[in-house]
């Protein structure tokens, strides 16, 4: 996160932020705005006309019966229309008029006692509560955070390390103990080894970006054991977020996000409401939004910059970054001029500076023969990036670009 | 409330949202500031001769780059110190006592023929200033004669090229040479490429600054040291020492500043090992059987021109079956 030093030998290194930051429950907002990706299950349209009223934990479902997402509030719906996230998917947006207090839909019911349960009775009511777990491969529990600054599956794992230890047994009684892990950085090691115990192998990981991104996490852990493609990540907050359902029925409705404020300090951690506008969670903080300024949602490395100041928080989104007019970096379009600086830092070796030129030019097959498809965006290549080019952009690019070029030749 | 309808401008862009500040004017001028122990030196021994050199050919880069962006309808990169560390280093390899015509004409093949005909900074596939000089070297080679051309300044040391007393006489030609005063710049050769141990400096500088890879410079040294060794052991009475071929001619200059070029040097760490390694290797044959008393030039136009093929040998992509 700083220039190298005038007489530093070694490269600067990405640290994770790993300070306590203890995790402030946010207060419902008079509006909420659900976001909902029908494209993905594609049934068609959603069975929800403007002026239904909607309870907390709600089904919400499309015309044939299919469960398409779930009501993070209790309200009236006040406007039904599509629009674009800031990655240029198109979603429907549900806008609601929220009660003030919670009115939580009649048919959840929680659990007792989680441990008296068979394992399908387990893994049919998580995916009622729309939890996708797979229980035949190894499971990877992440208490590292995917972005830099960000520290939600930290702390999680810090105020929650009950549900966690919970979560873990049960995980147990799932998949086996020889199949989960916990990944931790080493300062958290002593809070993982109470909470594991026994149930889980806990591995102390080296703090540094990119690490906790999920593919490399589960390279770092599982190169020498077995196939990769046989494990599944999952973050502390989600194991927290599964087990809060199983106990009361409740869909995940509650997302932990990490305020970073204008100079680029992780201020605190937020528990808010899925589908509260992050205008009001900046407003209730003080920082204003400027024009020219940028909003990311997510962390600096990874996050995507919105065009509006009023979308809502998602299950998706770990942080939300307003970064001042006068830090923001600009692109340039200058060539590469073949450095090797992304090369040296990119975490899985592939050769930045063709696979940019190449989708520069249009030559997306090369590409193809780059290995494109291992990366994983992490954004290490762009930050470095002597010219100053959107590195992530053109892998993006060439990468939508050749998934198109698969889909046209599956259907011939 | 609406979705959408408090319009703000605000700036979008693709992620990462942070740079380390880096950018390639900076990276330039880095290279400037390491050579710049190395122009006090020359002015200090050639007096206002070295000055003018310099000047000419930084002059001539920078305005032969200005021009032919302008007449091609190029972006300028006229601010980024690309063409100005170009004529530098010219400067840097040419003896003090050429002609201004000589001086500018080296620039000019430089920067056109050498980088913007390519399309101007990254596509060069072979340095700018090594075509400049090779051009030089092959047209007016007169000029670029070093055994000769320091001939008229009063110095406290032999006014002969080190190189050419080896090919002439061969090794006991140079054993009156005392190696701890080539180090220090008491050789004839190109203006600042003669002080080894400023250029050396610089180097090092470029390193702990982290703008070049330590592979190639300490392969291609290597590679001189390796390879010189080989003809030094079979016979000891023909060829020098490897410390010798190491502190004379271009070799320091051309293992941090010349063979670092970026567009035409490798970026995976064994190419640039080979790519070291081979430019070396190929300065000792090219002076042990060559015409040329120094080969350093035209070992790396060669080595240049195999980056792309060297550049395939890519490290392993961790989790990635064969």
């Amino acid at each position: 996160m700083e220039l190298r030093k005038l007489f530093g030998f070694l490269p600067p290194k990405f640290k994770y932020f790993l300070e306590d930051l203890s995790i402030e429950k946010f207060p419902l907002a008079k509006n909420s705005i659900l976001l909902i990706n029908k494209d993905d299950k594609g049934f068609g349209e959603l069975k929800l006309n403007v002026g239904d009223s909607l309870k907390s934990g709600q089904k919400i479902i499309f015309e044939n019966d299919e469960i398409c997402s779930f009501s993070s509030v209790t309200g009236v719906v006040e406007e039904i229309k599509e629009i674009k996230w800031a990655d240029g998917k198109l979603f429907t947006a549900i806008s609601i008029a929220t009660a003030k207090d919670d009115d939580w839909d009649s048919s959840l019911s929680g659990e007792e006692d989680l441990f008296s349960k068979s394992s399908g009775e387990l893994l049919s009511r998580l995916n009622e509560c729309g939890f996708e777990f797979d229980n035949t491969k190894t499971v990877i529990v992440s208490a590292l955070d995917v972005d830099l600054l960000v520290s939600v599956n930290q702390q999680i794992i810090r105020e929650k390390s009950d549900n966690i230890q919970i979560g873990l047994k049960l995980l147990k009684q799932l998949v086996g103990s020889e199949k989960i892990i916990l990944a931790v950085s080493p300062n958290l090691k002593d809070i993982a080894m109470k909470v594991s115990g026994g149930n889980a192998e806990v591995t102390a990981i080296d703090p540094v970006y990119p690490n906790g991104v999920p593919d490399l996490l589960a390279m770092k852990l599982l190169n020498n054991k077995g196939n990769i493609g046989d494990s599944v990540v999952i973050g502390t907050e989600y194991l927290n977020a599964m087990i809060e359902s199983l106990k009361t029925g409740r869909p995940f409705v509650d997302k932990v996000i990490t305020l970073i404020d204008k100079e680029g300090k992780p201020r605190k951690n937020i528990r808010a409401r899925v589908g509260t506008p992050i205008s009001e969670i900046l407003k209730a903080n003080n920082i204003t939004v400027n024009d020219n300024d940028k909003l990311i949602l997510g962390g600096p490395m990874q996050g995507k910059a919105s065009y509006l100041v009023d979308f809502p928080i998602t299950t998706n989104i770990d942080a939300i970054y307003v970064q001042n007019e006068l830090n923001i970096n600009e692109y340039d379009n200058t060539a590469c001029i073949n450095c090797g600086s992304c090369v040296s830092i990119c975490p899985y070796n592939l050769q930045v500076n063709l696979i940019s030129r190449y989708s520069e030019f249009s030559l997306f097959e090369n590409c193809n023969g780059l290995n494109i498809d291992c990366c994983i965006e992490c954004g290490l290549c762009a930050y470095v990036c002597r010219s100053r080019r959107p590195l992530v952009q053109f892998i993006q690019f060439a990468k939508n670009e050749i998934n198109e070029l698969r889909k046209e030749e599956s259907v011939q | 409330m609406t979705l959408g309808t408090k319009v703000q401008k605000l700036i979008v862009s693709p992620s990462p949202h942070i740079h380390c500040g880096s950018s390639i004017t900076k990276t330039m001028y880095t290279f400037i500031v390491a050579l710049i122990p190395a122009v006090i030196f020359a002015i200090n021994s050639y007096g206002l001769h070295a000055a003018r050199v310099i000047s000419l050919a930084i002059a001539g880069a920078m305005i032969a780059e200005f021009v032919i962006q302008k007449i091609m309808k190029r972006d300028s990169s006229f601010y980024d110190g690309s063409a100005l560390l170009t004529g530098l280093l010219l400067a840097l390899i040419i003896p003090p006592s050429v002609p201004w015509w000589f001086v500018l004409m080296g620039s000019f093949i430089s920067i056109i023929i050498g980088k913007q005909i390519f399309g101007g900074i990254g596509y060069a596939p072979l340095n700018p200033v090594l075509v400049g000089w090779a051009i030089l070297r092959i047209s007016w080679g007169d000029y670029l004669n070093f055994d000769i051309a320091i001939i008229n300044y009063d110095l406290a040391f032999s006014y002969e090229y080190p190189l050419s007393i080896l090919k002439k006489v061969g090794a006991s030609g140079i054993s009156g040479l005392d190696i701890m005063d080539l180090i220090f710049g008491k050789q004839s050769g190109g203006l600042g490429a003669s002080a080894i141990i400023w250029i050396f400096l610089g180097g090092v500088f470029l390193l702990l600054r982290g703008v070049i890879s330590s592979m190639i410079p300490v392969a291609f040294i290597l590679g001189v040291a390796i390879t010189s060794a080989l003809f030094w052991g079979a016979d000891s009475v023909k060829y020098a020492s490897p410390l010798f071929h190491i502190v004379t001619g271009n070799v320091m200059i051309g293992a941090f500043f010349l063979a670092t070029h970026y567009s035409s040097s490798p970026v995976n760490k064994i190419p640039q090992l080979l790519f070291g390694f081979g430019a070396g290797a190929l300065t000792i044959i090219f002076r042990v059987w060559g015409v040329y008393p120094d080969g350093v030039v035209f070992a790396l136009m060669i080595m240049s021109l195999l980056n792309p093929i060297l550049d395939k040998i890519t490290p392993k992509i961790p989790g990635l079956a064969k």
